[in-house]
């Protein structure tokens, strides 16, 4: 925008709303001005400035100068009044020397800068210079600003429209942090049974994020009406960033352009999927297994635009009969460890959430931009199951127990907001005593052997389901005789599945008790009893 | 934990969660309580326990409570317990405390109740 950057002042220094009720000091004041270059335009006292501000239109003022002491409104009260018509207008209180408090109020009524009487026409022109400065930078801050919501309402329309949610339901969440950003994802139907699902995040959070990101959607969605290979288009993009973008002399000042990329190619027909990935976090699968193989697709290889040799990992895997999977960008992680919850609780919660202002403004402490999709892979279509948390133990942090489960509590309360809090209360505790016992007697305390926790939600029945499996052999027992040992000897061995048995509306026990499934119905009357009869 | 001899009674106020990792260091302070000479001297018919700040307890917890009961039938006294919690009140009931123990249901304490 030429003439527009905020360190340059136009041939006329501004303009200015002079405010003064003494008629001599207005017309000194008037002179002043005008001697220094500045367009003046003067005022008797703030109704008058009221209205010279209201008819001044498109000419904006640069900068109010106003006397304190006015009969009707203070200089002040006028001040609040132009922060709320224009709050980047910049303004400067004239007051009599030794007027602290006055001083104190103005600054609190918006002013930038005042000036004790009488004053040297230098010393006004030098101030009124940096309240010019000061109101461009602001009225340059907020146009870029509005422009970046307009690039992101624009982004946020083109991915609703790649994403193909009507036909291929998915569903996704972008949360850019200032209004556009590097964060995007396209959906691409290769031919009748195959889909490409791509998600990228371009390095940084800005309108250059934004723009590298418009131009590499553009350039993939043409090079694939092409029919051109997604590795060969990983690898011109990469060749790209190197020799074109970021063509500058390697060093620390500035950072090179990456994009952390995973694509994913649905093949029905196949019964596969393939994955490539150069540097974005491993897609998840979660489905009716709790503990569906997501690790085959934990595979990385670096960024686009870091080593010209580097390739993207591929990897194949049999496409599941139910279930979906998820992809995020690492903005996701990095605002779950902040918050102290699982990746995948969030998630869920971002998905689902609609018009929800807590989530929404717990997003807006994000240190990134966000951007989850979730996709069915089954021949329904629908994702019934969702993972909530999916995290592995070593024996050696049994003594941790209480930090894990404060974790499992914030997620499942993240995630599920309208449960009871009492019944997940009830199923971190049963969690506590399931995973305590893992750790302590399956991987016996042992940091090389470890234990997994998954916590599944099932929309339709709304139960969770946990899986609880450690390495150990289990340990066989007859539960129904020792339960009732238990109780008339009063024997502590076991007394925590007890308390499992008690709060679970069912227990699935393989390997001797070494890999548990247990269920959590959420509402009552459901298809399981809650609270169990005893 | 803060305790009182009251007439026929020892009461007790446990501060905090009876879970793994906070049972150990209270089964040391139980046995310091019970080994007062004031109290083995009185030898209280009842060990009332408040248990308004605890939200949970877990197995090691209730195993706690379980050594607490035995050692009551030994020097004979019974063990009385008041219970704020839901989760915790749904806890000895499900795993059957209620059955070896007096579980008394209390108001939770205002400054510990989740607001509505």
């Amino acid at each position: 925008m030429p003439g527009s950057s905020p360190n340059q002042l136009s041939p006329r220094r501004g303009r200015v709303l002079g405010v003064e009720d003494d008629a001599i000091s207005r017309r000194a004041l008037e002179l002043h001005l005008q001697r220094s270059g500045f367009d003046a335009v003067m005022a008797s006292d703030a109704a008058q400035a009221r209205t010279q501000f209201t008819l001044s239109g498109s000419s904006r003022f640069d900068c109010v100068v106003t006397d304190f002491r006015m009969p009707g409104e203070t200089g002040a009260e006028l001040l609040t009044w132009l922060r709320t018509q224009d709050a980047t207008l910049s303004s400067i209180m004239l007051t009599a020397k030794g007027e602290r408090q006055i001083v104190l109020d103005s600054l609190r009524a918006g002013a930038c800068d005042f000036i004790e009487k009488p004053y040297r026409q230098m010393e006004l022109a030098s101030a009124i210079d940096g309240a010019i400065k000061c109101t461009r930078d602001q009225r340059w801050l907020s146009q870029t600003q509005a422009e970046a919501l307009a690039v992101g309402q624009t982004q946020r329309r083109l991915l609703a429209a790649s994403s193909g949610t009507l036909t291929n339901g998915v569903v996704f969440c972008h949360y850019p942090k200032h209004g556009a950003g590097g964060d995007f994802f396209t959906v691409f139907p290769l031919d009748q049974d195959r889909l490409l699902v791509l998600v990228a995040d371009v390095s940084g959070h800005d309108l250059q994020a934004a723009f590298i990101s418009a131009y590499f959607q553009g350039i993939t969605r043409g090079m694939l009406e092409k029919q051109t290979k997604i590795t060969a288009i990983l690898n011109f993009f990469n060749c790209y960033l190197i020799h074109e973008w970021n063509h500058w002399p390697v060093g620390l000042k500035q950072a090179p352009t990456s994009i952390a990329v995973c694509a994913l190619v649905l093949d029905r027909r196949a019964g596969e999927i393939t994955v490539f990935n150069s540097g974005a976090p491993a897609p998840r699968l979660m489905g009716g297994e709790l503990d569906r193989c997501a690790r085959a697709l934990e595979l990385g290889g670096h960024p686009l635009g870091w080593f010209e040799d580097s390739k993207p990992e591929v990897n194949q895997l049999l496409l599941p009969l139910d279930g979906g999977i998820i992809l995020w960008t690492d903005g996701l992680e990095d605002h779950a460890h902040t918050l102290g919850v699982s990746d995948w609780s969030l998630a869920y919660r971002l998905l689902t959430l609609r018009a929800d202002n807590e989530a929404t403004s717990r997003l807006e402490e994000a240190p990134d931009d966000i951007l989850v999709v979730r996709l069915p892979v089954g021949l329904d279509r629908q994702v019934a199951v969702h993972t909530l948390l999916d995290e592995c133990y070593p024996g050696s942090g049994w003594p941790l127990i209480d930090d894990f489960q404060a974790r499992w509590e914030r997620s499942l309360k993240l995630a599920l907001p309208a449960a009871a809090p009492q019944r997940l209360d009830e199923i971190c505790l049963c969690l506590r005593e399931a995973c305590l016992n893992a750790l302590r007697h399956g991987c016996q305390q042992q940091p090389d052997q470890s234990a997994r926790v998954v916590i599944a939600y099932e929309v339709g029945p709304n139960r969770l389901r946990v899986l609880i499996d450690d390495p150990g052999s289990g340990h066989s027992f007859d539960w129904q005789t020792h339960e009732q040992r238990a109780l008339e000897e009063l024997i502590a061995e076991h007394r925590g599945l007890s308390l499992i048995n008690a709060f679970a509306d069912s227990v699935y026990s393989e390997r001797n008790g070494a890999r548990l499934t247990l269920e959590f119905a959420l509402t009552p009357g459901s298809g399981l009893t809650y609270p169990p009869s005893i | 934990m803060k305790y009182e001899l009251q007439p026929d009674c020892l009461a007790v106020v446990v501060p905090g969660n009876l879970v793994s990792t906070s049972v150990e260091a209270f089964r040391l302070q139980f046995d310091g309580i019970l080994e007062d000479p004031k109290v083995r001297k009185m030898a209280p018919k009842t060990m009332e326990l408040d248990l308004r700040q605890a939200r949970q307890m877990d197995s090691a917890g209730l195993n706690l409570l379980v050594t607490l009961v035995k050692l009551g039938r030994e020097r004979g006294f019974k063990l009385r317990a008041l219970v704020a919690n839901p989760t915790l009140q749904r806890t000895l009931q499900f795993t059957r405390m209620d059955r070896i123990l007096d579980v008394v249901p209390v108001a939770e304490p205002a400054e510990l109740a989740e607001p509505a």
